[in-house]
Order: structure tokens, then sequence, then C-alpha cells
């Protein structure tokens, strides 16, 4: 037999295109890694508040290690201070500083409480007056340590600073260690004495930032109302019995057309600190989460005609013909359940005003009713939803993170992007289908401290 | 007298028929997968996984890597669908998609590095680039997918995107890192050691 002369690469196409179709893979696998696709966002939205708070932290953090000394006594270096942190406050105290030399490097004197001065009045917008304040920017220092204990062994930094505020008065201390930007950072110290000591109105402990007045209870018990609005997606399914009575149709309506909507949750929650920002929380919470959608599609019916004639020997004869039905109709389900919540939220200050909180729980969770419609699962013809059988008992899981802003000592807003996932289906045991809930959102809420 | 009745078919029967019949060309499945519907994305999956599957092994050498490889790129077929005009093909188009995936997948094989295989062979001998040779009569199909994947990671990279995909030597160094005389020189190469082993296999 005579071989053909011939391109490889013809060649290779040839054979290649007479390769049987290969057995074709598992179509779930594909499933699955779609849904895990989908999840990243989930991922990345959730972390978007600790990047945030990270660079804030982060910047911050370095703008305080330019300023304060670390150790007592140590000179802060010119070169280091950033002119762009001079404000208004530091121009006004400008004219005070220049008669200052070399506080840093003088020796330490016996602290003598001052007055609230103009220093500290003007950068302590949202501190309670009659409260001790103390910590710069509310970190601990060595020398904070020290005046929280004692009055009579002020370290260096502080010593410095007292002495600026003295020099409001006395303008008999010189220094040419400090220039303006450093008094921005230390302006908001102010001394005070209470009780014979000086303690900071931020007291921290363990680099925790210790709350401002806000929230600031002298009791370990808040009570909190929350209300917050959030987008509720479903996790649709059905149950694996069921698979070949079901509609084959009915899933991919019920996914185009019920995928979620709006919610809103409102709870009134009693928390209790642990300590070190930590709170062991419980109350009582009302939840009514919504589907709002479309049904477009079109039943496809079968319509069996019976034709008699009458006489002695009667005679019938059956014809089929199929009939379209468009169903367009828009949907609004509500669901309503009870919730009791069991969470534990972990609280930290960024700054004076903005919090960071991570709370995470579990809930008891009641079903309390239903309304509105959605289609059969066999027939495809819109039905009641208070006909279908729900579990009437479930659990849901929750993680919030994100942020509080302090509007007054006693409101906060905050953005807090949320999940939350229902444990098991909203549909009993006995269902074909299984629904699973699972809210998301940045969602905004207002936390008052009733006492 | 003439009495009508509707009845609904609920047999498991007559709604998959119904359902399938819904549609019924290819523009209406790509329609319904476009809108995300699953059962048209299923259709999509099994009426193009078996061919796929070859263009990745071609790739990958490895029927786990293969498959592994394939479902990631169906996962982007169904993302971008509704990006898919109708210019082209719809099978080039998800070939192309396999293709490129299959590609990230062994960059990402970094320690087989397919950058270090290429690098490493200097070819001196390009005189038999020109392809053409005596066909062998001997050789099917499958002999031809596994000579294939017994090429080295550089050799069936470069021969797979330029002979079999369509890419060209500019794309290929663009694509893995290469120069062009590297991509002409594997390409060069993989043809020569192919003809070798099918006139080996056809002897």
């Amino acid at each position: 037999m005579a071989k053909k002369r011939q391109h490889l690469d013809d060649f290779l196409r040839e054979k290649l295109n007479e390769l049987p179709n290969a057995p074709v893979g598992d179509f779930k696998d594909v499933e699955r890694r779609m849904t895990v696709k989908d999840h990243r966002g989930i991922v990345l939205l959730m972390l978007v508040p600790f990047i945030i708070t990270g660079l804030y932290w982060m910047l911050d953090l370095s703008e305080k290690d330019l300023v304060i000394p670390s150790k007592p006594g140590e000179q802060i270096e010119q070169s280091a201070i950033s002119p762009a942190v001079v404000d208004e406050q530091s121009v006004q105290n400008q004219k005070i500083l220049e008669s200052t030399h070399n506080v840093a490097n003088q020796e330490p004197t016996p602290f003598k409480p001052v007055p609230s001065s103009s220093v500290a009045k003007k950068s302590q917008p949202i501190l309670n007056t009659e409260e001790p304040l103390f910590a710069a920017n509310g970190y601990e220092t060595p020398e904070s340590k020290a005046l929280e204990t004692s009055s009579e062994a002020p370290q260096m930094v502080t010593e410095s600073i007292l002495a600026v505020a003295e020099g409001l008065d006395q303008s008999n201390v010189e220094s040419d260690a400090y220039t303006p930007a450093e008094v921005i950072e230390e302006s908001i110290i102010k001394p005070a004495q209470q009780n014979g000591q000086y303690q900071s109105q931020n007291t921290v402990q363990d680099g925790n930032l210790a709350p401002v007045p806000m929230l600031a209870n002298t009791s370990r018990w808040t009570v909190l109302t929350n209300f917050y609005p959030n987008y509720t997606f479903r996790e649709f399914g059905i149950a694996q019995d069921y698979k070949d009575v079901v509609n084959q149709r009915y899933e991919d309506i019920i996914k185009n057309s019920e995928r979620g909507g709006f919610a809103f949750n409102i709870s009134l929650d009693v928390a209790y600190e642990l300590g070190k920002g930590v709170f062991l929380g419980s109350g009582l919470g009302y939840m009514e989460m919504k589907v709002n959608g479309r049904y477009r599609f079109n039943i496809n019916e079968e319509i069996i005609t019976t034709k008699s004639e009458p006489g002695l020997v009667g005679k019938t004869e059956s014809v089929s013909a199929y009939q379209v039905t468009p169903i367009d109709q828009g949907i609004i389900q509500s669901y309503r359940y009870l919730q009791v919540p069991l969470h534990i939220r972990y609280q930290r200050w960024a700054t004076q005003k903005l919090m960071v909180l991570a709370e995470g729980g579990i809930s008891y969770v009641r079903f309390l009713g239903a309304d509105g419609a959605s289609i059969d699962y066999k027939t495809l013809v819109p039905i009641d939803i208070r006909s279908l059988d729900y579990t009437k008992n479930l659990a849901s899981v929750d993680f919030k993170i994100g942020m509080a802003y302090a509007i007054d000592d006693q409101i906060s807003v905050g953005l807090q992007p949320s999940l939350m996932y229902f444990t098991k289906s909203i549909y009993s045991d006995n269902s074909p289908i299984n629904v699973v809930p699972w809210s998301v959102g940045v969602n905004f809420n207002v936390t008052m401290c009733l006492y | 007298m003439q009495a009508s009745e509707h009845t609904l078919r609920l047999d498991d029967l007559s709604i998959r028929t119904t359902a399938q019949a819904d549609y019924t060309t290819d523009a209406e499945w790509i329609a319904a997968c476009k809108r995300g519907e699953r059962i048209a994305q299923r259709w999509l999956y099994e009426k193009y996984a078996g061919k796929m599957f070859y263009i990745c092994l071609r790739y990958l050498g490895d029927t786990d890597d293969a498959q592994d490889s394939m479902h990631d790129a169906f996962v982007k077929v169904f993302a971008n669908i509704a990006r898919f005009r109708g210019d082209a093909a719809l099978e080039t188009w998800i070939s192309r998609i396999m293709a490129n995936t299959s590609i990230n997948c062994i960059r990402k094989q970094a320690r087989r590095g397919i950058k270090k295989d290429i690098d490493d062979v200097h070819l001196a001998d390009d005189s038999d680039a020109t392809g053409l040779f005596e066909a062998p009569t001997t050789v099917n199909a499958q002999d031809v997918l596994r000579m294939i994947q017994q090429l080295p990671v550089g050799y069936r990279t470069v021969l797979s995107m330029y002979a079999l995909d369509g890419f060209t030597h500019q794309q290929i160094a663009k694509t893995l890192g290469i120069s062009e005389g590297t991509s002409k020189s594997q390409l060069a190469k993989a043809r020569k050691m192919l003809k070798q082993r099918m006139e080996e296999g056809n002897g």
C-alpha cells in the first residue's frame, strides 16, 4: 500500500478529529466550582473592613512612631517629624513653644498639676471633661502608666508635655526639641487630678484601646437595639429522593425567579462585658425575609378532547393537543421568624470615635408564618405558599464585622458587612424542596445605649 | 355532543418531554445558557465535554489534570457566555477557553516548569522543520493522542498551540514568555520527535 506524503500538522488534525467523544465527566463538579466561585466575592466583601482598619492603624501608628519617643528622655529627631501634621492648634501654640527649649533633656521635676489648658480643651472635642484625661492618642506609654499610678514620678515625655502646658502660664520653660508637629500629638493630653491620682481617660489594657465615654458604662451590662436591613439570597435545591418527581423546569424557574429579596431584622439585645472588649449577648429579634421576583414561563398543557357521537352504538374519540399558557406575574413572598440569638462580640476602638466590631453567634429561629405565591413543583401552576409545610424550629449562624461611628455618647451608627446562614431548609423534611436562606450585605445599624 | 377536558400530564416522562421540547435548537439552548439556566448549562457541558477533554489532555498529558482543567474552563465558559456574540462558532470559542485554561494550568505548575523545559533545550538542527512526511497507515487516533501526551511538556504545548489550536508564534511567545525563535525551535523539535515515533510505530 502506497504511503501518502502529507504535512504532519494536517495528519495530526485529521487523526485527532477521528477520536470518539470521551466519556462525559460529572457536571456536579462544575456546579460545585461555580458555587465556590460565587462565594469568593462575599469573602472579599467580608475582608474589606479588616483591610480598611489595618491600613488605618498602620498609618495611625506610623504617625505616632514618628512623634512619641519610645523611651523616657529620648529626644525626638527633628527630621522625623512630618510637617503635614501641623494643624490649627499647633499654630496657636507655636508662639508659646518658640520660647521653650530642651524640655526633654531637663532633669525630672516634681509634677505640678495644671488646670485645664487651652491646649487640652481644643483637642478633646468628644471627651467628657469631668473624666480624667490622659493617654496620648489613646496609646499607653510607660510614661502614661507611671502617671496612672503616681503623680510623684512623672516621666520625661509627660513631664515635657506638662511643662509645655505650664508654659502657657509661666513661659519659663525652654525647649528646642519640640516642634508644632509634636504638640499636635501631645496636646490632646490633658492632665487632671482626681483623688490624688492621674488616670488615663482612655485606660489601656494589653494594647487595647479603652472605650471613650460613648457606651462606656459603669455597668458591664448594655442594652442595645438594632435595626438592620439586608438582602437575603436563597440556596435552592431538590431533595435527592424527589429528583424524578419534580418538574425538570421547576428548578430553573425558581432559581431565576425567586432569587431573594430585601429583608430586615429588628432586635433588642442585652450584652455583658466579659472583659477586654469581649461581650456575650442575647436577646429577642424579629426577622422578616422577602422574596421579590417575577415568573415568566409557559405551561405546556396537553388538552384531551373527547368526542362522543350519540346513537345505539356510542362512538368516542379522543384527540390530544398541546396548549401553551404563558405565566407572567410578579411575586412577593414574606417569611417571618422570631430569633433568639447568642453571640459574642469583640470591639476595639480604632480612634476616639470609630470602633471596629466583630461579632459571631448562633440563633434559635422560630417560624411564625409566610405569605405570598409560588408555583407547584409538579404542575408549575401558581400556589399560595401558606399551604406549604415549613420547618418550625431552625437555627442560624451569623457573622458580622464592621465599624461603628459614635455620634454622641448614646448613639452609634455602623456599617457591618454581615453573613447569616440558616443551618437547614425552611421547608420540612417531607418537602421535595430545600431552601436554605442566607443573607449578606453591608448592613446599616443604629446602636443605642439605653443606660 | 362534545366534551372537553384539560388534563395536566404530570407523569415524569411527559414532564421531561415538555421541558426538553422548550428548547429545540442550539440557539435556544445557548440563549437559555446565557440566562444562567442550569439545565442549559448541563446541555452545553454534555454536548462539548467529550471533545474538550482531549484538548485539555493534549496540553496537560494527565487525565486527572485534564478533567480538572476542563471543569475550570467550563466555569469560565458559563461565566462569560453572555459575552459570546456568535461571531465565531461556539465550539471554537469554547476550545480557545479550554486551551487558555490548560496553558494557565501548566504555567501554575511552575516546578514542572514549561519555561525551564523550553529554555533548557537548544536546537541546532531545524532541517526537518517543513513538516512533510510519509503519513503512516497503521497509526490511529489514539496512538497520535498518546504520542502527543508523551512529548516533553514544552514540545507538546507549542505543538498543540501552533499546529492544533491556531496560535501564531508571536502569540505563543507572548503567552509562554519565550522568544519566537524558541517557539519555532520547539515546534520543529516536537515535529521531528513525533515523526520518529510514528515511523517506529509504523515500522
